[in-house]
């Protein structure tokens, strides 16, 4: 006797008819309530006919694809979308090395610039001396005498001159002549030295060390001397 | 199915994004029949399946990259670009259709309000009459172009492209339970659509013969 209800085959009449029913007796009640229930058995008929369509349909595409001209018209776009990928990222290898050369050249310069400014305030510049004792300074290529830029503004020339305003001309040294060259040296020495330049000394202190700027001149012979310490 | 030997697509996809043109022809030949023939049963115009077809894989050379692979298969990627396409075609053309013809259901012809028979006939393509072999595949064809948008998927993915629940759903990025419940509902309508107005199941199957 066949217990299956109409509700219960329509609740598995598709799996049934498209063979995804596992469950073998499940499927053997539900063949045996179609063959009892004529409605069930119609509906059953109807979903078969409908399967059979679908198949039908499905196999009337089967291997279809899109026209050739796709494919051309899509490669095409691939190509040129590629190049235009290919050009952005060259625009902007090219602008990334632009900046950085760029910010390369500003580095230098102002490395450059601060290079100069030291090399001007505490290196070895060559100055000049003039005849009355009191340093002017600047380097030897500013004041040579053929030189562009020989005549310096005044405002430099007054700077350059309380720079080295603190000279003090050593006792018995040759003086030396506007235009004479020569050179400022750095040097650490005792006070007693500082005595030998003509310098008054405090004895209790004669070993301390001191730094001085030396004017030196072509000679090599000391024309003044300014203590900084 | 792609041969082990052959690359993955997620490894066809990266190369195709990168430029390699090889790998996009590659990842086009795998995918294209599958595209076509969803599009086609989507909209039911070779014309209009092509250019789809381009569309999907325009969009794909434009946008490859956005693709995340945590978030599914290439080719779950791919169809979601076509059923996006799809479904702006649908609604492009539904504005240019004054009078929406309602079925029996209640539901517009084919999401786009213009009975697919006529559109059919209005397209003028003979390649889509020498698809259909009988009466009751051209008559089942126009019943899944009336089907609402979202059973139309379901169907053509599982009962014409014989994909399996788990990839449909995967394709569809769904639920494998709703793919089902969506399949149950459709082949319901497509029946009722099918069946002559008035009559009873039986006369659809002694109408196109059914085995049972």
């Amino acid at each position: 006797m066949n217990l299956m209800k109409c509700r219960e085959f329509e609740e598995i009449v598709q799996p049934l008819v498209r063979l995804e029913l596992l469950d073998v007796n499940l499927r053997e009640t539900a063949l045996e309530h179609a063959w009892s229930c004529p409605r069930c058995a119609a509906r059953m008929a109807e979903l078969q006919a409908i399967f059979d369509a679908s198949e039908a349909l499905a196999a009337s595409v089967q291997g279809e694809g899109a026209p050739e001209r796709v494919e051309v018209a899509l490669l095409a776009a691939f190509r040129q979308e590629r190049q235009r990928r290919t050009a952005w990222r060259q625009t902007w290898e090219w602008a990334g090395l632009t900046v950085a050369a760029a910010g390369l050249i500003v580095a230098a310069w102002v490395s450059y610039g601060r290079w100069r400014a030291e090399i001007s305030q505490t290196s070895n510049p060559e100055v000049a001396f003039n005849a009355s004792g009191t340093a002017s300074g600047d380097t030897r290529t500013a004041l040579a005498p053929d030189s562009p830029s020989a005549a310096p503004s005044a405002d430099a020339a007054n700077h350059e001159a309380d720079a080295l305003a603190d000279f003090v001309p050593v006792p018995y040294g040759e003086s030396m002549e506007p235009g004479d060259a020569g050179m400022v040296v750095r040097v650490e020495l005792t006070r007693a030295a500082l005595g030998l330049l003509g310098y008054p000394v405090d004895q209790a202190k004669a070993t301390q060390v001191v730094q001085a700027d030396v004017l030196v001149g072509e000679d090599g012979w000391p024309r003044a001397v300014r203590v900084l310490q | 199915m792609a041969d082990a030997a052959e690359p993955r697509d997620v490894e066809l996809l990266r190369r195709l994004v990168a430029g390699d043109e090889s790998a996009f022809l590659s990842f086009y030949k795998r995918h294209q029949g599958g595209i076509y023939r969803f599009a086609l049963h989507m909209t039911g115009r070779p014309e209009a399946a092509a250019d789809l077809v381009q569309e999907t894989f325009m969009t794909l050379i434009l946008e490859g990259r956005r693709y995340d692979e945590g978030r599914g298969a290439p080719a779950a990627f791919l169809y979601g670009i076509a059923r996006n396409h799809v479904r702006r075609l649908i609604e492009r053309e539904s504005r240019f259709v004054p009078f929406a013809e309602e079925t029996r259901d209640g539901n517009s012809a084919n999401g786009n309000g213009r009975a697919p028979e006529a559109e059919i006939r209005a397209s003028h393509e003979p390649a889509f009459d020498v698809l259909a072999r009988d009466e009751a595949v051209k008559e089942l064809r126009l019943a899944v172009l009336r089907l609402p948008h979202r059973y139309r998927e379901v169907i053509t993915l599982c009962d014409l492209e014989g994909r399996s629940y788990a990839e449909a759903a995967a394709l569809l990025e769904c639920p494998v339970g709703t793919v089902r419940s969506r399949l149950n509902r459709g082949r319901d309508m497509l029946a009722d659509k099918l069946r002559p107005a008035g009559k009873t199941s039986r006369s659809l199957a002694g109408k196109w013969g059914g085995r049972t």
